[in-house]
């Protein structure tokens, strides 16, 4: 990151003006020419339309074709630039060898009417050409030197925007890897990786350091001391490894029950006051300001205490958090969204702020909005029966139904329509006449959010993507493959080049009339070929399948013209073929309407994405299985062989048994075979597309790279979620999973990549909490070292502070309680032949300890009564938490 | 049923819609000549960065009317516009003398094109009441009008911005695709 510290942020700046004579000219290229045709740029940066709007940006993106390489006569070139270095790494591996990377160059236009000129205005247009894909971030600056420039018009304005853009500081910017990046962007806490922002909160990181560092020596100070002895103390009091247990997690646990128990607690603080514990308690009820000041051993619980009120008040991680937020941030005032990195332009006497988001992918470009997109063609007009005045033509039209399109029939829903002809590689326009070309720019980058899942599952839409293209060059553009065109000249509507245009004006989506001519559908690339003739066995009668829906649907449409969109889309949810998708768009419809923010559409849109993918991995092993296999190559190249848990031969009780099942693996067979049925022309489809090529270089570098080794992490978690039914989990399996998560998930890296598969918003770690409770005692074991591997890491705190309290406090249990066992066994070790008993009277006046001696010994199931639960985590299992609460009770009263 | 009918009229009163495209040099008045015909005002223009499109109804004809800007740079967009025209309108500003060969020569390029074979020519001789301003007569000759043999063109004195002769051109347009079509 160093060498990006400064510079390379801007690699060109262009000024473009519209001569009253002349017409669009390039008036100037800094710092040297690009060595593109200077009359592309310049109607790049001059829209169709701009006299009409007094500002408006436009976008587009250089280095994808021939015409809009450049070719400096410089090469300046910087290989050193490590954030692409960085994004190479995930995305672009052989891109770089092949071509010249992607610029993004984000344009400002401006219509200045002034009477005094010679036809009353000028148009003009300021561009910076950049790299990064957060192209939004510089608009303030543009804006500021634009109004420069019409002051002073000369090229010196052009070097000022240049130095100053490049000037700016992302030295101290935390750089995230991709797991990183998906576990910051499923999370809606401020607060998440704000370890890695070392400029803002020294002192978190510095106290976190200390924290590890000083581990040992707090274990010492508190040698004795009842830490958590608000309401239990007679429990825990005796323990001197609960301090250097007690984590965040541990204190965080006891502050989510401080705010939901409170009168408990007070009853029972008893002896606190003059110890750690007392402080922690006050800051979750009273003390923002005492709290910055206590010891640098308070400091790692503070989050918690964060984490404790924020979930008594749901998401609203940062508003809910008055008491933690303040005291947190300590010597910054500044209240931070560690989603993003603040830094500063500066430019000329101006000041301006950034906000760089930390989690963009490079293919997500600009400031886009898929709910925006989603809205548009999700009106009542939008529906499929809509028609272009031009071609008169309804895409629900029975010819102009096309499997690769309409997955659902002609009810598909237009969004679903555009995101097949996305991952097929149509041509897609979106047209919007009379409107700014900045929001058709938007438009046409919402779109490849859409078909890359963000930028996080598929890539290869951005390299095609012409956000705002126009007449001058279209027939280089036009002849780019699966093009995604914004326009605003309603001229393409009459372009034979298109297959689906997007009219934002109206939100209609028409498909092309020759749709069936440019796209037969049998002479599938990709998997139907390479499969050869046994492969056509299951895709004829999936073709058949989708000839019958669009035999019918059409019938339904025409019958009830107005009401159709509504009541179709409702028929449809209860056909099996099209439903999940209509399901899926109906649901994102819902949260949209319930004011659900951006992030949790991409979110889910992501994942559709990453389902996409995995159903069409099991397709293709589906269908090769049809074709005589070679031996040594894999049935798919995209995923992960489906393959169930396959049970070991009977070894030792806790040895590792079985094989742990990979892939996508229905539960039910039956209608898992049913959504391939479906998906299977959109995904014939694909597998022509560069996408699915590069989706395959991608997996290739997952298999080989990915930090958590040699299973199918993905899999694991779908079946904690959804084993049930048919498939229900044997405790093989359940321990298979759990124990090579604790063993293959220790690292950092790991960790992230872990985090990564498990979105907050259904469930975090929930799935995998569920291992607490496992009646089997290595199945529990294996989770609490997992969770131990997490809370090494303040990412994975953050997600354990995330569980209910029931789940955190059983963890926090049973963590404690075998700690105490390993105590004990050191203890035993030491002094192999004495006896239970000696124990116990060391710790003279706790009444449960005897239990905790027994545990070495193997006698928890005789010993351990329901009501006197701590020794039992060994053998009880579910109960008990409910026989914890008991003894809460207990010590309280 | 609508639509047969709609068939029928066509057939009985001729085209109902015809698309025309309308170029010029820049500032020859295209955008005002436009606009006056859709609003009846006259408003004040900017020059025309890409095109602007309006659809003008005039006894019973439905103008589909394209108009693009005319910047010399700009020149060779307009052969997009070329596809499907069925009326050129060609506006001269008649008190530019300086450039009515330029506008010749423009004129000739577009006539030229296979896609334009079968179109009309209306040339409005624009900005007639600027004192000093070429005639039709002047402007049909400086424009070498009478050499064009192979489709009907014809010449009419126009004034943007009080709109004096506009809808008297779309007139010679309408009856002259009808007398074409029969």
């Amino acid at each position: 990151m160093s060498s990006t510290s400064s510079g390379n942020h801007c690699s060109f700046v262009l000024l473009a003006e519209f001569d009253i004579i002349e017409g669009a000219q390039l008036k100037y290229q800094f710092p040297q020419p690009l060595g593109i045709d200077e009359s592309v740029l310049a109607m790049s940066m001059l829209p169709d339309g701009a006299e009409a709007q007094l500002d408006d940006w436009t976008i587009f993106f250089l280095n994808q074709t021939e015409f809009n390489t450049i070719k400096p006569v410089l090469a300046l070139e910087s290989d050193s630039d490590s954030y692409l270095e960085e994004d190479h790494k995930e995305s672009g591996r052989e891109k770089k060898k092949k071509k010249k990377e992607l610029l993004c160059v984000l344009n400002l236009v401006r219509t200045k009417h002034d009477k005094t000129l010679d036809r009353g205005a000028k148009v003009l247009a300021l561009a910076i050409c950049t790299r990064h894909p957060y192209i939004q971030i510089f608009k303030p600056v543009l804006l500021i030197a634009l109004d420069d420039y019409l002051s002073n018009p000369s090229q010196d304005v052009l070097a000022r925007l240049f130095d100053a853009v490049n000037a700016i500081d992302f030295s101290v910017a935390p750089v995230l890897s991709r797991d990183e990046k998906l576990v910051m962007r499923m999370s809606e806490r401020k607060d998440i990786f704000a370890e890695k922002h070392k400029h803002v909160y020294p002192s978190y990181t510095s106290s976190l350091t200390q924290h590890k560092s000083s581990n040992s020596d707090s274990s010492v100070n508190h040698q004795g001391i009842p830490i958590r002895s608000t309401s239990k103390e007679d429990v825990d009091s005796g323990f001197p490894g609960d301090v250097s247990f007690g984590s965040a997690v541990w204190v965080g646990d006891e502050s989510a029950f401080d705010i939901s128990s409170t009168t408990s607690d007070s009853d029972g603080a008893t002896d606190g006051a003059s110890t750690v514990i007392g402080s922690t308690r006050q800051r979750s009820s009273t003390d923002a300001s005492s709290s910055s000041s206590s010891s640098h051993l308070n400091l790692p619980r503070i989050p918690i205490t964060r984490a404790g009120s924020s979930f008594s008040s749901h998401d609203s991680s940062v508003s809910g958090t008055k008491v933690g937020g303040p005291s947190y941030v300590g010597g910054a005032t500044m209240v931070h969204d560690t989603h993003f990195f603040n830094t500063t332009v500066e430019y000329g006497d101006h000041k301006l702020p950034i906000k760089m988001p930390l989690s963009t992918f490079p293919e997500e470009v600009g400031d886009y909005s898929l709910i925006t997109l989603i809205r548009t063609f999700s009106q009542p007009t939008s529906s499929s029966s809509s028609s272009s005045s031009t071609t008169s033509y309804s895409s629900s039209h029975p010819s102009l139904i096309h499997p690769h399109l309409h997955t659902s029939g002609a009810s598909t829903h237009p969004i679903i329509i555009l995101f097949n002809a996305l991952v097929t590689g149509k041509n897609i326009i979106f047209l919007g006449h009379k409107r700014p070309a900045g929001e058709v720019s938007l438009f046409v980058l919402a779109a490849c959010a859409l078909g890359s899942g963000c930028g996080a599952v598929l890539r290869g839409f951005v390299e095609r993507a012409f956000p705002y293209a126009n007449l001058n060059n279209r027939d280089e553009w036009e002849s780019v493959p699966a093009y995604i065109a914004g326009v605003t000249n309603p001229i393409f509507e009459a372009s034979r080049s298109w297959d689906l245009l997007c009219d934002i004006s109206t939100g209609t989506v028409t498909v092309a009339k020759d749709i069936w001519a440019k796209w037969p559908v049998g002479s599938a690339q990709g998997m139907g070929n390479s499969a050869g003739g046994p492969a056509a066995g299951l895709i004829a009668p999936l073709l058949t399948r989708t000839g019958t829906l669009k035999a019918e649907a059409p019938n339904d449409e025409t019958q009830k013209d107005a009401g159709a969109s509504v009541k179709g889309e409702a028929k449809y949810v209860a056909s099996d073929s099209g439903g999940a998708d209509n399901i899926f768009i109906e649901d994102i419809k819902t949260a949209i309407e319930f004011h659900y923010g951006e992030s949790l559409v991409r979110v889910r849109f992501m994942e559709y994405v990453m389902r996409f993918v995995r159903l069409a991995s099991r397709y293709e092993e589906e269908t090769s299985m049809l074709a005589p296999l070679e031996k040594d190559r894999p049935r798919t190249k995209i995923g992960y062989q489906s393959s169930p848990f396959k049970e070991g031969q009977a070894g030792g009780a806790n040895t590792y048994v079985g094989q742990l099942g990979s892939g996508l693996v229905f539960n039910d067979e039956a209608m898992g075979m049913k959504e391939l049925v479906a998906n299977a022309s959109r995904i014939e489809g694909w597998t022509g597309t560069n996408s699915y090529r590069y989706f395959v270089e991608d997996f290739a570098h997952h298999l080989a790279h990915s930090p958590i080794r040699n299973f199918d992490v993905f899999h694991q978690i779908l079946r904690l979620k959804h084993a049930s039914g048919a498939r229900k989990m044997s405790d093989a399996e359940a321990y298979a999973i759990m124990k090579s998560l604790a063993d293959g998930v220790k690292g950092y890296d790991q960790v992230a990549e872990l985090l990564s598969y498990l979105t907050p918003h259904s469930g975090g770690l929930l799935p995998l909490a569920f291992g607490l409770f496992h009646q089997r005692e290595g199945v529990r074991d294996a989770t609490i070292d997992l969770f131990n591997h997490l809370r090494a890491y303040p990412v994975g705190v953050i997600y354990l502070q995330s569980l209910n309290h029931f789940q955190r406090y059983a963890y926090v249990r049973l963590a404690h309680a075998r700690e105490i066992k390993e105590k004990k066994m050191v203890e035993q070790s030491q002094y192999p032949y004495q006896q239970p008993y000696p124990s116990q009277q060391t710790y003279a006046g706790q009444q449960h300890q005897p239990q905790y001696a027994s545990v070495p010994f193997g006698r928890s199931h005789s010993n351990s009564s329901a009501s006197m639960g701590f020794g039992s985590p060994l053998g009880a299992g579910i109960s008990m938490p409910a026989s914890f609460g008991d003894s809460r009770l207990n010590g309280t009263h | 049923m609508g639509a047969n009918l709609s068939k029928a009229l066509v057939r009985l009163f001729g085209n109902k819609e015809m698309r025309l495209l309308m170029l010029g040099l820049d500032a020859a008045g295209k955008t005002t000549i436009l606009y006056k015909l859709k609003l009846n005002q006259s408003v004040t223009t900017i020059p025309t960065v890409g095109f602007n499109v309006e659809t003008v109804t005039y006894k019973n004809v439905k103008f589909n009317v394209w108009d693009v800007g005319g910047q010399d740079k700009i020149r060779p967009l307009w052969r997009h516009y070329y596809t499907g025209t069925q009326g050129l309108v060609y506006v001269i500003d008649s008190n530019d003398r300086g450039r009515i060969e330029e506008a010749r020569q423009e004129l000739y390029r577009i006539l030229g094109d296979r896609e334009m074979k079968d179109c009309l020519l209306l040339v409005f001789a624009n900005k007639q009441d600027i004192p000093g301003a070429m005639s039709p007569a002047e402007v049909t000759g400086k424009l070498q009008l009478h050499e064009i043999r192979d489709r009907p063109w014809y010449v009419h004195p126009s004034c943007a911005t009080t709109g004096e002769g506009l809808f008297e051109g779309l007139q010679w347009l309408s009856q002259t695709v009808k007398k074409q079509k029969s």
